[in-house]
């Protein structure tokens, strides 16, 4: 019987310490795979802002005006900058995961585009292009 | 009697499991991550040499509209200079003035070649070129070569 209740409180014990183990090792873990899930979110993110960022630049080096460069993004004046919304998928929709602004700028017979990539406030990628000339009407 | 027994070894076994997915999943999010980063600044890089290269047209074809200089090719070759152009040159031909230059991606082993033609009514520069080429260790391609029997040697 005492060989019995010996043996019980071993395994109670063993368990113990595999659980708390466990525990341990689960929590260092978590912590690895929430870690690489924030760098893959992070990585998913940058890459449709460079994506969205680079469309928006060479777009905005083809149009022949302002209006055509607007139609062509999906852009919107807002606050005296041009904005666009954008979905996970980088599809133009209003209340988007992404944000794009542009600020167009002339200066010695060149034009410049600021662009940017917000994503819930947080930018995530800027670009500046540069194109010869000026828009026409 | 062994130190431990089987659902220790279990859970050690889980843990190990564990972590290794962990590692992994971590290295596999981390190359991701360094990669998108990568691809980020490259394009930055292109965009902000691309601009430089807009300057000198600008730079350029305000000089063949406004300058009475514009028969002389060190005169292009200079603004071209002046203007950020790396290693540039002008040829004139019965076609108008060829100005060619290249620009360095900040941070790369690659230039943007951009390549000019004026001529001498048009008011915008027809492109002839503008396109990147890497150099240095960069445009060294691999070793891929396959010998083959080319039938100078008959066995």
């Amino acid at each position: 019987m005492r060989g019995k209740t010996s043996k019980s409180s071993l395994f109670f014990i063993e368990l113990c310490a595999s659980i708390v183990l466990f525990l341990v090792c689960a929590g260092v873990c978590v912590g690895l795979f929430a870690r690489a899930h924030r760098l893959s979110v992070d990585s998913a993110g940058l890459t449709v802002a460079v994506e969205r960022a680079t469309a928006a630049a060479e777009s905005f080096r083809a149009a022949r005006n302002q209006a055509e460069f607007c139609a062509v993004l999906g852009l919107k004046e807002q606050d005296g900058a041009l904005c666009a919304d954008y979905d996970e998928n980088g599809l133009a929709g209003d209340g988007g995961v992404y944000r794009l602004t542009v600020d167009v700028t002339e200066e010695a017979g060149t034009m410049t585009a600021d662009i940017r990539v917000f994503r819930g406030g947080e930018e995530l990628y800027d670009l500046a292009v540069r194109r010869p000339g000026k828009w026409g009407a | 009697m062994p130190f431990f027994g089987g659902s220790l070894l279990m859970t050690v076994l889980l843990i190990v499991c564990l972590a290794t997915f962990a590692a992994l999943s971590l290295q596999a999010a981390g190359a991701d991550y360094r990669l998108s980063r990568r691809y980020a600044d490259y394009t930055r890089a292109y965009y902000e040499a691309d601009g430089s290269a807009c300057l000198v047209e600008a730079a350029l074809s305000d000089f063949a509209a406004n300058s009475l200089e514009a028969d002389d090719a060190a005169a292009w070759t200079a603004v071209a200079a002046e203007a950020g152009g790396e290693d540039p040159s002008a040829i004139q031909g019965a076609a108008g003035t060829e100005v060619s230059f290249f620009v360095t991606l900040p941070g790369e082993e690659i230039r943007l070649i951009v390549r000019l033609r004026y001529g001498a009514e048009a008011d915008d520069p027809v492109r002839l070129a503008w396109k990147t080429e890497a150099f240095g260790e960069a445009a060294e391609p691999e070793d891929t070569h396959l010998p083959v029997w080319t039938g100078e040697e008959t066995p």
